[in-house]
């Protein structure tokens, strides 16, 4: 049996893609409310498959509960938040939840750490924990990172079909890991070390974070020529070897403005290029604020009440706003002592920020000048809602005459 | 008729295609030596198939000259050197091009600049020319190529290509006379957004590679194998690492990021950083070799040997080689230049230069392979008594060091 633990945007979509294709599962998390409601057949956030994923798992005999289990597999997915100003994850989740592991788990258990964490931390943080607990790693546990890769706004499909990683200490416990994921995994699995693992997981978002910043460089050099950065980027990428990305208002979520601070914080003299990628990238919002304000200079627009950003999430078509473009926006407003801008997304019901509205229509009527700062399928389908206002678009997909753009 | 001005690693072959397509070519050049070598029947530079390519030309009529010829399409592809401090393109040698075709050209031809040339150079030195000359019936066209040294024939035939022009029949016509040989798409677009994708093309790559190269760093020191970590991150969908190296060299990827440094230094932090990390890796190779000569307890400098001199495998280019700039960096410190041999350099280009791979591996016990030439992949077995550095990860022998 399989005890996952934790069961947030990668736990709960892992639990219940092992339980739909046959693996026994129990998903495990200390908050009564979220298990009450799994247990009453709801999932906790939207993701395009996964209700149907949901209902495929509940006749896979999943059990939700905030009990540990026994169990011979564990799958560790709690949360690794990292500190706003030295940047560092913070283990203390996962810990916590393996030390909880360690109280029920018999001889000769794996515990799978899915979390994703800076290279070297099994290492530094879970390998003296769990030996200072008097287990000895390799005999009573064993442990094992692997890491995800999949793409909200597209989980269930990347979890079916992208290749997956395990870092194991003993490649034979890699391999019986490897059969488990393989349960639902039809990609390619490769069973290396712990550390190695560790890396490749962040290496890959790092590596999103310098491209994107590349691109969003672009564009601040083709905005100071007066030149279509979308228009280069599309004829450069007719070249055999180039691959440029689009610019965007920013990067949020919890991945690629993340994870490649780990690098930056253990190797801040080789780590220039990813060092400056992450500078690039965090003052993007900052950058669409500055770009509002000459347009409002360019159209002598000076009620900032009337000027509304549409979209709150980190990416479209998905309800995370963890550290968004939109979020870090309206923070460099309030540290600039501005009145936050009026904000609308079809996907937060919640009131989470101040001069929300919850209706396109009502949002539309209060605003003259919308930044899409998010491209949400809603504003896609309901484009000619935005004829005679004035648009920034942060995502070149209204081709309304006379938008701006970065 | 199309008279191509400058016949260097890319006017050549851009002449041979066209003519072997059927185009009516005649290839100029002021220096009358390299038209000499071109009439007596033979190539200037190594590139595969450009022998048999030359040949089909000669067959289809293609002419060499030092004399700019009276037609209606000129494509101008001669150099543009840069300044090694300034970082910036020198156009000198486009616009005594330029000038020289303005003596000859008939009304309303049409002058395409093919050479690589920073954003707006076009604008800020070529246009005044044909102003102060009173030739604005000139139609100026931009068109930068793509092709990629060791593969260029092929590229030349199969890559998309851009096309900037003023006027867009302009730019039509000029799609029509790549077309004859060009099966990948065209497109036409302005001038300036022409210059631009070029630059910013070579840049991509400037970035990724030095973003593969800074991973080299990292995990050299943690000790983890960075080429097993970017095989893996590769199975990523949406990932797509190049590979480390000791260093860019040739005359796109090492000078073309510099302009938009030059012209948005502070804009340009990501490329300014990726550029600076690649031109480091030269030296971070000979850190290398002091590190393993201290671990090999080796003392004897003449007992080191690079193997490679070229700025990539199995062409004969080194202008800006890495090997060049690690030789460089060593005079700087004072330091006697390692010794160096390369298959594909026959002239004396350096000191302790050797010519033969038998000669230069007997003279030494430390091999670093600088450059991954087919003759050393195929050689392999003749490394497995030396120490070897593998700036390239192709050396399948125990106990070799890598960056």
């Amino acid at each position: 049996m399989v005890n996952v633990i934790g069961l947030g945007y990668i736990g709960l979509p892992t639990a219940l893609m092992m339980a739909s294709h046959g693996v026994e599962v129990v998903g495990t998390n200390h908050s009564q409310g979220k298990v009450d409601m799994l247990k009453a057949g709801k999932t906790t956030f939207k993701e395009k498959g996964l209700d149907e994923l949901f209902q495929a798992a509940l006749d896979g005999g999943i059990q939700f509960t905030t009990e540990y289990q026994v169990a011979d597999v564990y799958i560790v997915s709690v949360q690794t938040p990292y500190d706003e100003f030295t940047k560092k994850v913070d283990m203390s989740y996962v810990n916590a939840a393996i030390g909880d592991v360690l109280k029920v788990a018999p001889k000769g258990a794996i515990i799978i750490v899915e979390s994703t964490i800076s290279p070297g931390s099994i290492d530094r943080y879970v390998r003296p924990y769990v030996t200072e607990k008097g287990f000895k790693i390799g005999e009573d546990v064993h442990l094992v990172h692997a890491p995800e890769r999949i793409i909200p706004g597209n989980m269930v499909y990347e979890l079916l079909h992208n290749d997956r990683t395990i870092g194991a200490d003993d490649p034979e416990i890699g391999e019986k890991v490897k059969e488990l994921y393989a349960s639902f995994c039809g990609g390619n699995i490769v069973v290396t070390d712990i550390k190695t693992a560790e890396m490749t997981k962040v290496i890959e978002n790092t590596f999103r974070c310098v491209n994107i910043a590349f691109a969003n460089e672009l564009a601040k050099i083709c905005r100071h020529d007066g030149m279509d950065v979308y228009e280069v980027i599309k004829i450069c990428n007719m070249h055999p070897r180039v691959n440029i990305l689009n610019p965007g208002p920013g990067v949020g979520g919890h991945c690629i403005p993340v994870d490649p601070w780990f690098l930056v914080g253990d190797y801040p003299s080789l780590t220039k290029v990813i060092g400056e990628s992450l500078k690039v990238n965090a003052s993007m919002p900052e950058y669409v604020l500055e770009r509002i304000y000459e347009i409002m200079e360019e159209k002598g627009i000076t009620d900032v009440s009337r000027v509304g950003l549409y979209g709150l999430t980190f990416k479209e078509n998905v309800d995370d706003y963890r550290e968004s473009p939109t979020l870090q926006l309206l923070d460099f407003q309030k540290k600039h002592l501005g009145t936050p801008l009026k904000v609308y997304d079809p996907w937060i019901e919640k009131d989470l920020v101040k001069n929300q509205y919850h209706d396109l229509d009502s949002f539309l009527a209060e605003t003259d000048l919308v930044v899409i700062m998010v491209k949400h399928n809603e504003i896609k389908e309901n484009m000619d809602k935005l004829k005679g206002k004035i648009v920034l678009d942060c995502h070149n997909i209204c081709d309304l005459p006379e938008v701006y753009h970065l | 008729m199309v008279n191509v001005i400058g016949l260097g690693y890319i006017g050549l072959p851009t002449a041979l295609m066209m003519a072997s397509h059927g185009v009516e070519v005649i290839g100029t050049d002021y220096n009358a030596e390299l038209v000499a070598t071109l009439n007596a029947g033979k190539t200037t530079f190594k590139e595969k198939g450009l022998d048999e390519l030359f040949q089909d030309a000669l067959n289809a009529g293609v002419k060499f000259t030092t004399e700019y010829q009276v037609t209606d399409t000129y494509i101008v592809s001669v150099p543009t050197p840069y300044d090694k401090f300034s970082k910036k393109v020198d156009a000198v040698y486009v616009v005594a091009a330029v000038k020289d075709v303005l003596k000859v050209a008939p009304q309303g031809a049409t002058l395409v600049i093919e050479s690589t040339v920073s954003p707006g150079t076009i604008e800020k030195s070529v246009r005044p020319v044909l102003e102060a000359e009173g030739r604005t019936d000139i139609n100026l066209v931009h068109a930068p190529e793509r092709i990629i040294p060791g593969n260029m024939v092929y590229e030349l035939l199969h890559n998309n290509r851009t096309i900037g022009a003023d006027d867009k029949a302009i730019g039509e016509k000029v799609k029509e006379l790549y077309a004859s040989f060009c099966q990948g798409e065209i497109v036409v677009t302005d001038i300036k957004t022409a210059e631009m994708t070029k630059v910013v093309e070579n840049t991509f790559r400037a970035v990724n590679i030095a973003f593969a190269n800074e991973l080299a760093k990292i995990c050299r020191h943690d000790n983890m194998d960075v080429y097993e970590i970017i095989k893996i991150c590769n199975m990523h969908p949406r990932v797509n690492i190049l590979q480390p190296g000791p260093g860019v060299g040739g005359h796109c990827i090492s000078v073309d990021p510099w302009f938009l440094v030059g012209d948005y230094p502070s804009l340009a932090k990501v490329i300014d950083e990726s550029m600076k990390t690649n031109d480091g890796m030269p030296d971070f190779v000979l850190n290398r070799i002091y590190e393993i000569m201290k671990e090999k307890g080796m003392a004897d400098i003449t007992r080191v040997g690079l193997y490679g001199l070229t700025y990539k495998e199995n062409v004969d280019d080194m202008r800006e080689s890495p090997t060049l700039q690690l030789l460089e960096s060593q005079e700087r410190h004072l330091a006697t230049g390692l010794k160096v041999y390369d298959p594909f350099i026959k002239k004396d280009v350096v000191a302790n230069q050797y010519h033969d791979l038998d000669e230069f591996l007997a003279a030494v016990d430390f091999v670093v392979v600088m450059v991954k030439h087919n003759e050393i992949k195929e050689n392999m077995d003749k490394l497995a008594d030396k120490v070897v550095l593998d700036c390239h990860n192709i050396i399948r022998l125990p106990g070799v060091y890598h960056i």
